[in-house]
């Protein structure tokens, strides 16, 4: 039975979106045209093939925590035909997702490899193919980002906290938009800022827009993760008092230190030092990328840890 | 900046551990951060109950059903009573699923075997289920100037009361969430007459509500001012029956204003006898024609031997006012008519006061 909300949620949810996260930036490269400026590319390579093996790992993690599953695995089927349950949404969406970011990886290592399946490369319109499951995965990855906060928001009459509306008179749950956002930039740390700056030292160069849209992303995460402690505390009760535990509380250690300061403001002064002075520090790029991807992981335990149940 | 003569492949692996390196990393950062942080408990969730709603759709596909269960040999009336709104099972307490609260077996199309033990009333034998969602159960609400007898009755000091004595069948539809009342102040009374127990107001009422004309006095005036309507030997009866309300026999607005100003609950009620002219201003036009009229009727009656008309008593005797009606013909108990005269007239008879004080 579980007792409390700690790492192992933390840690499926933080799969799910860094695997959604990072299949975003390699459609987004492939669309773009930009994935052909390269004859090797790091992010869509890596964005393409590890989605299918984190999400995959995050779902058995779930099905883990779960624990009904374990014991009476044919209870995992009822779970596909509860239409009314957001389990069954999810259930669904990482259903199709991952043996679409399986096929996708697959269709990228092809296309990087064009000589080692040459046979089959020759038969089948490869790149074609590739853009359609990127656009279809594309969906199933945002689907499976914001399904990581809606996880979260569904638990709201117990938990208020997790289903804070984006603003006091919108009754919009922000964890949803909150887990998009961060999960696109967890995606960018571990695709460009690691693999990429690891693979290819003057990539950074050649995306010249990338530090803006990356900014933009902190930027955006940082306005979402202000609007919901300010909303929270607006709402009052069991609420505020977790936003509270945060922003001055028994987590505010944490938060500052692990989260504010490795996945905001670092990056954030990293990209704004790339973007007015041109300059494309390499090992400030990769401390930006590892600070990015794991305060990615401890906001979602921190937001776990901090839900506080209302008493019925 | 890796090695020129690794694989550019390895990229992949790399990134994959550096994925679960994060992993570790962020376990490793926080637990030393929390070192130097006064870091409490962690929250705990409410412990969760067997989600058996899968395993509660053979319940579920009889019992919202009024003519399945008649199939299975039930009469029309207890297919009623046991029919459950198909909308309840997606309530609150529906979505745990019918055997998490009243066991059973799950799952199965036999009748027989689908209630082999089960618990109709579930707070009887699990009243622990109860609590797991609903801790910390208060004794005051003070939004409502109300007490409740939660502690008592979940440290077992309430002798046999349980959950549902009080709040019925709160999982099938009168929920919290909801909004709706969940326990009728008639069934804490009922309860409390049946256990012999204080039905004062402030048993459970910490303040009053403020008064005002609109007010329902059923709240507070229960017993025995408002059930005394219903009683058929109470004269209060023939007035409900005409129709009449509390307001237009209490009619004096002011007064009414004045005696409900600081009252609390528990107080013994202020009597605010009805006037005779209240009483007249339907009596005269509908059965008799003036009050002369009334004194006319009983004018010859005697008590004791002694003439002396009931409904003139004080006829002649200097400084005494009428009496008014209500004195003799009470409304809401029974009317003590001519012994109403013997709360002055303490030694039964009708001679001036002066003549023994």
């Amino acid at each position: 039975m579980q007792t409390v909300w700690e790492w192992l949620p933390a840690i499926y949810l933080f799969l799910g979106g860094l695997g959604a996260g990072a299949f975003l930036v390699a459609a987004t490269l492939e669309f773009l045209g930009k994935r052909y400026e390269f004859d090797f590319c790091p992010p869509t390579l890596v964005g393409a093939i590890l989605p299918g093996p984190l999400v995959a790992l995050g779902t058995v993690l779930l099905i883990f925590d779960l624990g009904a599953g374990l014991r009476e695995p044919w209870r995992i089927f009822y779970m596909f035909t509860h239409f009314s349950s957001v389990m069954t949404w999810g259930i669904w969406i990482l259903s199709v997702f991952i043996p679409l970011s399986l096929v996708y990886g697959f269709l990228e290592v092809m296309d990087t490899y064009p000589l080692v399946w040459e046979r089959m490369t020759k038969r089948i319109p490869v790149r074609r193919i590739k853009r359609i499951v990127a656009a279809v995965g594309a969906v199933f990855a945002v689907a499976t980002a914001l399904y990581t906060g809606i996880l979260l928001s569904a638990v709201g009459p117990a938990i208020p906290f997790w289903s804070t509306s984006v603003l006091p008179f919108l009754p919009i749950p922000m964890m949803p938009l909150l887990f998009l956002v961060s999960a696109i930039s967890t995606g960018i740390g571990l695709t460009v800022d690691l693999s990429g700056t690891l693979a290819l030292p003057d990539m950074q160069k050649r995306f010249r827009r990338l530090p803006l849209i990356h900014l933009a992303l902190i930027g955006i995460e940082a306005v979402l993760l202000g609007l919901l402690l300010i909303t929270a505390f607006v709402e009052g009760g069991a609420a505020a008092q977790a936003a509270q535990y945060i922003v001055i509380g028994p987590h505010s250690l944490v938060f500052w230190i692990l989260i504010v300061l490795p996945g905001f403001a670092f990056p954030l002064a990293v990209h704004a030092y790339t973007l007015g002075l041109g300059r494309h520090p390499r090992l400030l790029h990769l401390g930006a990328g590892i600070g990015i991807v794991v305060a990615g992981l401890i906001l979602r335990y921190v937001v776990l840890v901090s839900g506080i149940p209302v008493t019925l | 900046m890796l090695p020129t003569n690794w694989p550019r492949w390895i990229i992949v692996p790399i990134g994959f551990a550096l994925a679960v390196v994060s992993i570790g990393l962020g376990l490793i950062l926080v637990l030393s951060v929390q070192a130097f942080a006064s870091y409490p408990e962690p929250t705990p969730t409410p412990p969760r109950l067997p989600y058996a709603a899968p395993l509660s759709m053979e319940c579920t596909a009889c019992h919202t059903d009024q003519e399945e269960l008649e199939e299975t040999g039930a009469s029309a009336e207890e297919a009623e009573r046991l029919y459950i709104d198909p909308s309840l099972t997606e309530s609150t307490h529906g979505r745990l699923g019918c055997v998490t609260c009243h066991e059973g077996t799950p799952d199965t199309e036999d009748i027989d075997a689908a209630h082999t033990g089960l618990v109709a009333d579930a707070s009887v034998y699990f009243q622990e289920d109860c609590l797991l969602c609903h801790r910390d159960l208060p004794n005051e609400y003070p939004d409502d100037n109300l007490l409740a007898p939660h502690d008592q009755v979940v440290q077992g000091l309430a002798e046999g009361l349980t959950c549902s004595d009080c709040h019925g069948a709160v999982g099938h539809g009168d929920g919290v969430v909801s909004g709706e009342v969940i326990i009728s102040m008639e069934a804490c009374i009922d309860c409390h007459k049946e256990r012999n127990l204080d039905v004062g107001c402030d048993v459970c009422h910490t303040e009053m509500a403020a008064w005002s004309p609109d007010t329902d006095c059923a709240l507070c005036h229960m017993v025995p001012q408002v059930e005394s309507l219903e009683d058929a030997n109470l004269l209060a009866y023939a007035h409900a029956q005409e129709g009449l309300a509390c307001l237009d026999c209490h009619n004096d607005l002011e007064a009414l204003g004045q005696v409900h100003e600081g009252a609390v609950p528990g107080a013994p009620v202020t009597p605010l006898r009805v006037k005779m002219q209240s009483c007249f201003d339907c009596h005269v036009p509908n059965e008799h024609t003036s009050y002369e009229q009334v004194i006319e009727l009983t004018a010859d009656y005697t008590i004791d031997d002694q003439q002396i008309n009931p409904h003139d008593p004080h006829a002649g005797v200097e400084g005494m006012e009428p009496v008014e009606c209500s004195r003799c013909h009470q409304m809401h108990k029974e009317s003590p008519l001519i012994k109403g005269c013997y709360g002055c007239h303490h030694a039964g008879t009708f001679q001036n006061c002066s003549e023994c004080h």
